[in-house]
Order: C-alpha cells, then structure tokens, then sequence
C-alpha cells in the first residue's frame, strides 16, 4: 500500500497545479467563473427543451441529404434531382427501359403495379432495377417528386422496344390535351 | 446364252428396282395428297374471308353491353365514366339470350339490323391464348399466358399469326396466308395472288410462299408507265416488260423482274376486271369503306378472275382511346358498323352474300374501368362474324360478369381485363373449317388448336 502512496500524492498534486493554473489563467473572479459554469449548465438544458426541427435556421446548418443516394444503383434515383425539365425527366426514364429491354428482350407492361412489380424483378431475367417503394414510383406512373406530375408508360411493342413516355403536363392530369407525349425511339408510330 | 443368277447381278437388280419403286411410290403418295386436298375442299362455289382490323385495342365492353337492368346497374358502377346509359343500348333478338339482354352500341343500328336478320354473330370473349387459362395460371405466369400481354404490336402479330409466344415456329406468318397456302390446290389459277390487303402491310398475309396483291383505294392499281396511249409511252412500257422478262444470271436481280413483272401483270388483270362492276352505293364513302369497295368489287370479278378463294384484309384505327373516348368512340363504332352493313348490302345485291364472311380482329379489349378519361389496354373482347354463311342472331362465348367493383371475378385479371374463355384460334378455325380446310389442314395452320374444341359453331356447314 506504502508504495502506491507516492505516485498517488504526485498525480494529486499534478491536477491540483493544473485546475489553478486554469482558474489563474482566465482573468474572471473566482464566483464568476463559478456562476458562469452553472449558468452555461442551465442555458444548455433550456436549448434542448426548445429545438424545433422546422427551424429554417437550424435546417440551413444541416447538410443537405443526396436524393441519389437513398436506394444504390438504382437508376430512378437521378428522378428525384429538383429542377429536372420534363425531357430530362422521360430521358431518365426512358434509358431506364431501354437498359430493362436490352437484358430481358421485353418491356414492363400491364397495370402500373405490375409494372412496379416487374421493374423490381418479376421477370424472366431476374432483373431489379428499380426496388419496391422507391420513391419514383407514384401511386399510378412514375413521379420526380411529391406532388409532381405523373409519367406514364405506354407500351406500342414490348418485344422490339416501342414505347411513349406520357408527361402529365402542366395541369398534373394524365391524357389531356396539354401532355407531352415522348416517343422511343423518336419516330416510333401507333395506329 | 441365259444369265446366270451371281451375287453380282442379284445385288444390282435388286438397287435398281428398289430406286424405281421408291420413285413410283413417291409418284404416286403426291397425288394421293393432293387428291385428298383437292376431295377436302366442299363444293366448288367461291368464298372469301374478309379481316376488318380496329387497330388499337378496341373497346368492345361498349360495343356489347348488357341491358338487363341488374346487369347494367353493376356495368355501369364498373364502367362509371365511360358507360352507356341502359335506354340508349340497342336491343337484339338473340336467339340464346345469355339472361343479360346483351345489345349493342348506340351507333351501331347497321350492325342491329344486320344481326337481328341473321346475318351477324357476336363471339365474346375471345383473346390470345396458348391453351385454357385460369387466374392462377396468369398470376403464376404459366405456360398458357402469351408473352407480351396488353402490348399493341404484340398482341396486333399474335391476333394475325396465331403466335402466342416469342419462340413459337410459326410466329413468321399469318394465320391467314396459311390458311390460303393449305388450299392452294383447290385455286384452279394462281396468277392473282389469293391475299389481298387494302389496309398495305399486315402479319395476317404474310405467307412462306405466298404475298398479298396490295391495290390503291377505289380499287384501281395503276401502274404509270402503262397509263398512256400514246406511241412514245407505249415504246417505253413495252421496252421496261421486256427487261422484266428478260432471264437474270443474278438470282436477286431475276427475282425482283419476277416480282415486278407478276404486279404488272396482276394490276392489270384486276383492272379489266373490275371495270365493269358495280360502285355499290350501299357503302359509305369512308376509309373505311372505300377499302370494303374495293373487296366488294374484286369477290363481283372473282369469276373473270377465276378465283375460288380469298382471303381480304382492312382496318381501321383510333381505337386506342386513353383519353376521353365516349364520343370519339362513338364515331368509330358508328363509322364501322355502317361501312359492314353497307358491304353486306352490297354483297347481297350481287347474290355474293352467303360466300363472304367478314370478322372483326383487334389488338386487345380495353380496361373495364375508366382511368378517368377513358380506358386502358386490355385483353378478351367481343367481336363480330358477318355473312349469310354465319349462324347468326346468336352470342357465342362466355359473356364475363360486368362487376368488377367486388374482388373475386374470375376473369378479372385487374381493373376489368378479362382472361378471354374463346382463343384466337377457336375464333380462326371455324372460319378454316367453312373456307375449306380439313381437321389436319386447319391443326397445321393453327398449331395450338389442339388445346381447344375446334368449332364453335357460329357458320353454317
């Protein structure tokens, strides 16, 4: 026990020496730098209480979240890019299922959720490029966003890659007269 | 000095007479063939098959809907926005009323009256189909679902090639072609082409040996550089009839003076055939029916044709009504149902009506339901078989219950498009069987036949 007593005292004495230089250090009185603590304490405490997490003071210090990172590789995610024009948007979409096309020889078709379905992997290759519930997939066509303006497909011929991409336009209702038909490839027909 | 019998000599005669009966029995198995052929084919009388296409996908869940008034209550609870109102369907006289009162679309007066005077039947339900198939076998994907279901073109090459599936061998061609192609030999002339298609390029004529005869509207084919009368243009028509006939050493460029030269020859025979026939005014002066003319001029000259059988085809379009489609469809059903009644007027005024049977063909039925403006693609449909050879004032087929508003219709793969009960084929092999074709004949022209009854009933032997 004896041989324990003197490095303990010297560890002791070393603290000692360090907390009043610090109190030395810091030019405020003693029960300042005693009542500042206590008051920091505090303040911290009544911080928390009322963070509020709409504050746009609060969101502009947080980094801002990267729509293509939510699902990997999948290649909806450039969908969800803000400020994306609608031929930028039926380009992404359109790639999209070229890309399913030239692996599977056939093109999702049927009801949108079969097309969901299909495009998650139902198909003869396996092949999931676009996973349940991505947030591209509205409730009856593809969609860049919450609120934004549907796409539909429509097939002409699945087997030989022949599609439209049907932008709801500006009135966000599908098959008006301001849709923005976009054909794949570019002069392909329906009668 | 007598031969003696060696090895040598015995050997020898024995391959001699072997290759020489071979040859002889060959001989004579050809003409047994074509002696059946020519024995299966029924009198001697013309017939002609005319496909009237609705590219698009026709929605014929309005074309016949039911008029019963619980029926119609749940038609019109599925079909909201784009159902027909009960009192203005038109009512038919069928006789095997199926208890829904089945009637037809208010445009459609031609097509009542032909109907209720026998001359048409209505077939529902008929869809392509590789074999029977039940909603399990369509959730699970089974091998009686054909590939590309709800897909225009697809479902457009299935309906004309009797192709359900990508790998299917007769995917190459129509079911049509075929069908003219098994009865070649009853054609006692082939320098017209049995094929003629008023509406240019289509699967349902494309044949392994035989090609459609493609006329301009109005039925005349022309072919300018025999349109003139004077000398100089006379020279030069002469002189380019003298290069086709010319023999080519290169086998492209001989086949191409063939082809030519077989089109010349066929305008021009069809031609002076049909300058003397009738304009039959009954037909209207549509797309629709301008092409219908022409068929109805072409069955009036198959006796100075010398043609037996033939196998027409036309269309029209627009049916792919995703958007607001209650009057715009209107227009089509009524466009269609009057160039029918117009063309069996016309072929009845030629006493031609009973050789002539005339059946509707489209892509695809449309969504029961609406999408809110109109409907979307579909699968089964009804459709319409015209003539005085069709059993008519009759419903063949099951009629699928109109309500989808509750889960547990059987025939509901999703939003009302119904798993069809009549395939394709079901559909094309009684026509078959009426233009000629024996039981073998109308199994190799539509191979996956053997899945189902072969005739529904709907022509008259």
């Amino acid at each position: 026990m004896k041989r324990y007593l003197k490095p303990g005292l010297l560890a002791l004495a070393f603290v000692v020496a360090l907390l009043t230089g610090i109190i030395i250090g810091d030019k405020r009185s003693l029960a300042e730098q005693w009542r500042d603590l206590f008051h920091s304490r505090a303040s911290t405490t009544a911080f928390s209480a009322k963070l509020d997490p709409n504050d746009p003071a609060l969101k502009a210090g947080l980094p801002t979240a990267d729509p293509e990172a939510i699902f990997p590789h999948c290649p909806l995610n450039a969908l969800l890019k803000p400020d994306l024009t609608p031929q930028e948007q039926t380009g992404i979409i359109g790639q999209m299922l070229i890309d399913y096309w030239t692996t599977t020889r056939t093109l999702p078709h049927g009801e949108w959720s079969e097309i969901c379905e299909q495009l998650a992997g139902k198909n003869r290759e396996k092949l999931a490029l676009v996973p349940a519930g991505h947030p591209a997939l509205g409730k009856d066509s593809f969609i860049s966003g919450k609120d934004q303006p549907g796409i539909r497909l429509h097939v002409i011929g699945a087997s030989n890659c022949l599609f439209q991409l049907i932008h709801n336009g500006p009135d966000g209702q599908p098959y008006t007269d301001d849709d923005l038909i976009r054909n794949f490839p570019p002069d392909a027909e329906t009668r | 000095m007598p031969t003696l019998l060696t090895r040598r000599n015995f050997l020898g005669a024995s391959a001699c007479s072997a290759m020489s009966t071979a040859g002889m029995l060959n001989t004579l198995l050809t003409l047994r063939t074509i002696n059946a052929y020519a024995q299966d084919v029924p009198g001697d009388e013309y017939r002609a098959i005319v496909c009237l296409f609705l590219y698009g996908g026709n929605d014929s869940n309005n074309l016949a809907l039911p008029r019963e008034s619980s029926a119609h209550t749940k038609y019109l609870a599925s079909r909201t926005v784009v159902g027909i109102p009960q009192n203005q369907i038109l009512p038919l006289n069928s006789l095997n009323d199926n208890g829904m009162q089945i009637g037809l679309h208010p445009n459609m007066a031609g097509c009542q009256t032909l109907y209720n005077a026998g001359k048409l039947a209505l077939v529902t339900n008929v869809g392509t189909l590789v074999a029977p198939a039940t909603m399990n076998d369509y959730r699970q994907g089974s091998a009686a679902i054909p590939d590309n279901l709800f897909s225009h073109e697809d479902q457009q090459m299935a309906w004309q090639t009797s192709a359900y599936t990508m790998d299917a061998a007769h995917r190459r061609t129509g079911w049509g072609a075929r069908m003219a192609e098994a009865i070649l030999a009853a054609q006692g002339r082939t320098s017209i082409s049995m094929l003629v298609s008023l509406n240019g390029t289509n699967f349902f004529q494309t044949g392994t040996t035989l090609l459609p005869f493609r006329p301009g509207p109005g039925g005349t084919p022309t072919f300018k550089l025999g349109q003139g009368t004077q000398t100089k243009e006379v020279s030069r028509y002469t002189a380019f009839r003298s290069i086709l006939n010319a023999e080519y050493a290169n086998l492209m460029e001989d086949a191409f003076a063939d082809l030519s030269n077989q089109s010349i020859i066929e305008a021009d025979t069809i031609n002076a055939a049909i300058q003397g026939t009738s304009n039959f005014p009954t037909i209207p002066t549509t797309g629709l029916g301008e092409q219908l003319r022409t068929i109805a001029k072409l069955v009036q000259a198959s006796g100075p044709l010398g043609m037996k059988r033939q196998v027409f085809f036309c269309a029209t379009g627009g049916f792919d009504t995703h958007g607001p489609q209650l009057v715009g469809h209107a227009n089509l059903l009524g466009g269609v149902s009057s160039a029918m009644k117009g063309f069996q007027d016309a072929l009845d005024s030629i006493n031609m009506g009973s050789n002539v049977t005339t059946f509707t063909a489209s892509d695809f039925n449309r969504t029961f339901d609406s999408n809110g403006q109109g409907t979307d693609h579909g699968w089964g449909g009804h459709h319409m078989v015209m003539g005085g050879a069709v059993n008519g004032q009759k419903l063949y087929g099951g009629f699928p219950d109109p309500d989808i508003t509750v889960s547990g219709n059987p025939l509901d793969t999703g939003r009302g498009r119904w798993i069809p009960t009549t395939s394709v084929d079901q559909y094309a092999a009684t026509m078959a069987k009426w233009f000629g074709l024996s039981d073998s004949q109308i199994r190799e022209v539509l191979p996956t036949i053997i899945n189902f009854d072969a005739n529904l009933g709907f022509m008259k032997a």
